[in-house]
Order: structure tokens, then sequence, then C-alpha cells
């Protein structure tokens, strides 16, 4: 399983990407499905969570609509058309972060050396 | 699927944990509902998977959630914290250091002690308080925040003040403990009623904050030195903790899981208190007491052999009848105003260990003659009140008074000398001192706050002091 040291600072695009890809979701259905996507290699606690939700949505980024379901509220958030490109631009750094870190795995990192 | 009972059981379990901030209760209330679902479905029955879960996430990890959310998106949270961190350790230092510096009386106790107050005062208690509110702990709402923060604030300050020896300290313990005793406890125990559960409880949250207000008026009696302090604190410490800690104790980790760490703090830091009170409470050392005790007895005896000693040296009296008859009338005077003034300390004596021991005239003369019988060796309080008036006219300014009288006759007596006459002022000198850049009287630097046994031994003394200048004005009139 992923450390959480390494997870800092990732998990803000993935709950990006997900929003932007499966749109509306509530905090328990974000955390089951990091857990089948990642094959239960990335715990998203409920603690890591919620702040960070809360503070997605403070920045504008995502928005809350409540529902009751089940006699109790669920909220729900969705990326706000302003955090639409925003969340793009992250996914898209996430991205280029993973293709530089790639390098580091490649045998002498991908460069020939000579040994004149 | 979750039914409505189930879900409030786990909507007041989130509530006890005062999650306030916006949709976050709703969400983690759904979130522990979806997550016991989900089990459920595996074949587990409710209570099973609720208990499971509570193991994982207690109140602790769901006030943490809180806590690291509102640390992401408030700023003045964050800033507040980080300021609670700081002020709190460098505050602790610098008082820590200054009290070692006190006690070892080096130089740079003062300022470190003024710092240390300062930051606690202006950074470190507000701080906490906007923290607590901020996190929900506070349910009394404003008012409740206000009184402690403003009665705090004054007591600490008070403190610092009564330490430095500045003026108005008084004024700020006592604003302090207004807010305190009269604003803030009552809220506390308001919000402790609205939120009681049974009969039991609302008696021992009532019963608790009784023995506080009891407690916190003896603090406030001991430091501003009025009488009474003694019997209240004795109640009030008894009532807090021999009645209400074991009742409280007992209905809160009863039922509730264990929380160790919660008990041993509320174990130690009653302990601590007790300790301190007991501390306050006896004023004074034993040792030093020990030390008046001596110089009272001694004082007493040298009294004694001034008053054999004119009748001792009488019968061996080598001067002419002439001379004597002479001065006879001279004598005559100064021997009745001694005793005048010598009869005056001795009733106040008597007057003083008669009022605090509560004994008869026969005791308290044997007990002023032997001090060690004497019980009461460190009360102040009723010596300031039978010294003192208000208009600061007690019975310690007539005794200022009539020595006042006193010097001024032996000191036309023994004018021509005047050698005597200067050592006769100094003995009998009542002229006000100054004490940290203020005036204090005579009255106020010798026996306000003074306990029983050096106040005796203090008014021996000073019968002492008068016996001996009879004695050397007589001689100086007999030559």
């Amino acid at each position: 399983m992923a450390s959480n040291d390494l997870l800092k600072g990732m998990l803000k695009p993935i709950i990006l990407k997900l929003l932007f890809e499966k749109g509306p979701m509530y905090g328990y259905e974000i955390t089951q499905l990091v857990k089948e996507i990642s094959a239960g290699e990335i715990e998203l606690t409920f603690g890591a969570l919620y702040p960070i939700l809360h503070k997605l949505e403070q920045e504008g980024i995502v928005q809350t609509e409540s529902e009751v379901i089940n006699n109790r509220n669920r909220i729900y958030y969705s990326i706000t058309p302003k955090g639409n490109s925003l969340a793009q631009e992250k996914i898209a750094e996430l991205e280029e972060f993973v293709k530089t870190l790639k390098i580091f795995f490649k045998p002498n990192f991908g460069l020939k050396f000579s040994h004149a | 699927m979750l039914d409505t009972t189930q879900i409030q059981l786990i909507e007041s379990d989130v509530e006890s944990a005062r999650i306030t901030l916006y949709n976050l209760s709703d969400e983690l209330v759904d979130h522990i509902c979806c997550a016991i679902e989900d089990q459920m479905r595996n074949g587990k029955s409710f209570d099973e998977a609720y208990a499971l879960l509570k193991e994982q996430t207690g109140i602790k990890v769901l006030q943490s959630i809180q806590e690291n959310t509102l640390y992401l998106t408030d700023k003045k949270y964050r800033l507040m914290k980080t300021t609670m961190k700081i002020t709190g350790n460098v505050a602790l230092a610098l008082l820590g250091m200054g009290t070692v510096m006190k006690i070892f009386h080096w130089p740079g106790a003062g300022p470190a002690l003024v710092l240390g107050f300062a930051l606690l005062c202006l950074f470190f208690f507000p701080a906490v308080v906007y923290i607590n509110h901020r996190e929900g702990k506070s349910k009394g709402g404003p008012i409740m925040n206000f009184s402690i923060l403003v009665g705090g604030v004054g007591l600490m300050a008070g403190i610092l003040f009564k330490v430095m020896h500045w003026p108005g300290a008084s004024m700020l313990l006592l604003g302090g403990w207004f807010f305190i005793l009269f604003i803030f406890l009552p809220t506390l125990l308001y919000a402790k009623l609205k939120d009681a559960k049974s009969g039991f409880e609302k008696r021992v949250y009532v019963l608790g904050v009784v023995a506080l207000i009891i407690f916190e008026l003896a603090t406030m009696f001991k430091m501003m030195h009025w009488p009474g302090a003694g019997p209240l604190m004795i109640l009030g410490s008894l009532l807090l903790v021999a009645v209400f800690l074991p009742l409280y104790t007992n209905m809160r980790f009863k039922n509730v899981e264990l929380k160790t760490g919660q008990f041993i703090y509320l174990i130690t830091i009653s302990m601590y208190a007790v300790v301190l009170t007991a501390l306050l409470a006896m004023n004074v050392s034993k040792d030093i007491l020990g030390c008046f005790v001596r110089s009272q007895d001694n004082g007493t005896a040298i009294n004694h052999y001034f008053e054999q000693k004119e009748r001792i040296l009488a019968a061996s009296n080598t001067v002419k009848d002439s001379v004597v008859m002479m001065n006879a009338e001279k004598i005559k005077h100064v021997s009745e105003e001694t005793a005048k003034v010598k009869n005056e300390i001795q009733n106040l004596k008597l007057n003083l260990v008669q009022e605090i021991e509560q004994v008869d005239k026969q005791t308290a003369l044997a007990a002023i003659s032997e001090s060690v019988k004497i019980s009461k060796k460190d009360n102040y309080d009723i010596i300031d009140h039978i010294l003192f008036d208000q208009n600061g006219n007690g019975l310690a300014n007539s005794l200022k008074g009539k020595l006042d009288t006193y010097r001024e006759l032996i000191l036309k007596l023994t004018t021509s000398n005047k050698e005597l006459s200067e050592s006769i002022s100094r003995i009998l000198d009542t002229s006000s001192k100054k004490n940290y850049n203020t005036m204090v009287s005579w009255e106020e630097d010798n026996f306000k706050h003074n306990p029983l046994i050096s106040t005796l031994a203090l008014l021996t003394a000073l019968e002492k002091n008068v016996s001996m200048v009879e004695s050397s004005t007589i001689q100086y009139i007999n030559q």
C-alpha cells in the first residue's frame, strides 16, 4: 500500500480527476472508488478526505449540494465551472510529474553513458 | 439500510464530538452510516459494525478532522493555533526561568516574569479561547467566551502585579474574580445543565459549580487577606475533592470507553490543586514561625528583667537623698507614662491572643509568656481586622499616637544630652518608610499582613525598647 508520505500532494489531483470524470460524488463514494481503482493500494481515509474537500470548496474549485437520502443529509461535491480549467491543469501537472518520475526507474535513467 | 434510531445514535455521537463546522457533521454521519451499511451487507449486525468502526474512529479522530479542516480553510484559525503553540511554550519557559531566578535571587527574574505573563495574558490565553470557540468546545456562546477571557486576563495580570508589587493588583484580581465567579461559572453551569441527561448528572454539575465558587471565593479571600478564608477553603476543597470529583469521575468514566489519558490528567490536576491549596492555607512555614517563638519568649524574659530592675537597683542606691528628692517628681512622671505605654502594648497583645485563640484572659497571658502554646501562630486575617479599621484608624494607629506622645515627653527631658536624645528618638521612631516607591506608614509597615506570632514578637520588642528608654532616662535624671 502507498505510504502517507508519498500520497501527500497527490490526493488533491486524484480527487479532482474523479470529480472531473464521474460528476457529483459524496465523501464515502470517493473513498470507496479510490480503493477500488487502486485495487486497495491507496487508502483515502475520511480524516484526509474531508479537510481537502472543504479546502477545495473554500477555493471555489468545487461546490456542494445537499440531498436527503436514507433519512440523512448527503453532501455531493462537484467541480464548479470556475474550477474546471484549474482541475484540468492540476491533472495535467500530475500526469507530467508521473512521467518525470518514471524516468528515475529506467535503467541508467534512460541515458546512454559513454565509457570512453 | 439503517433505521432512524440507529442514525440518531450516530448523530448524537458525532454531536458529542462537538463537530460544529458547516456541513461537516452531516458528512461524517453519512460517512459512518455508509461504512456500517457496507459491513452489514457482509453479514455483521449494526452493533458489531458500529463497535468496530468506533475502535478505528473515536471522538478524537472526528475532532482531529474538524481541526485539520479548520487549519486548512481558516487563515485566522491557523494564525491563532501557531500563536498559541509558540507563545505558550515561550511563556512557560520564561515563567519557569523567572521563578528559578526569583528563588535564587538572581537578577533578571522581574523582566522574565513580566514578559512571560504578558505573553500569557495578551497572546496565549486569547488564542486558546478563540480556538476553543472555533472548535465548538465552548458551548456557552459569546457571554462565556467573553467572561473567561476578561476574567482570566484580569486574574493573570493581577497575579503579575501582586508579584511585582505594582499598585492596582487588588483591583485586577477582584475584577477578574468577579467575571469568573459571577458570569463565567454560572454560564458554564447553565450550559452543562442543558446538556445533562439525567437528574443525577444535573445534581453533580450543580454541586461541582457550587464547590468551585466556594473554593474560588476562598482563594480570593486569602489573597485579599480578608477574614474567613480558612473555613471557606476547607469547605470548598472538601466539596470539590471528596464529593464532586468521585461522583464526576464515576459518572464520566463508568460507561464510556476507558479514557486512561483523560483520567490521569484529571487526577493529576486535582492533586496539584489540593497540594497548592494546602501550601497556600499554611501562610508561613513552620521553621520561620519557630524563630519568632524564640524571639517572643526572649523578649518576654528581658521585659521581665526590666520590671524587676528598678526594684533590685533601688536596694543598692548610692545617690544622695537630697538629689533623689529633687528628681523624684520627674522620675515618677516618667515611670507613670512608661507604665501607660507598656500597659497599652500588653493589652494589645492580650487582645490579639484572646480574639484569635478564643481563650480567656488567664490562658492568653500564659500563652504570651510561653508562645509555643499558641496554636494559630500564622493567623493574620483577624489581626488586620483588629489593628486596622476601614479608615486606617485602628488600634495600630492609636498605639502609634501613644508612642509619639511618649517620645516627645522623653525627648523634652533628655534634650540637654544630644547623643542620648538622638538614640532615643531612633529607638522610638514611628515615621513612614519608603517601600517599592510608595510611602508606607509605620503601623502598616510593621503590622499589616503580619502573622500573630511575629506581631507578638514585634510588640514585645517594642515594650523592651520602651523599658530601655525608661531605664536610660531615669539613669540620666539621677546623674
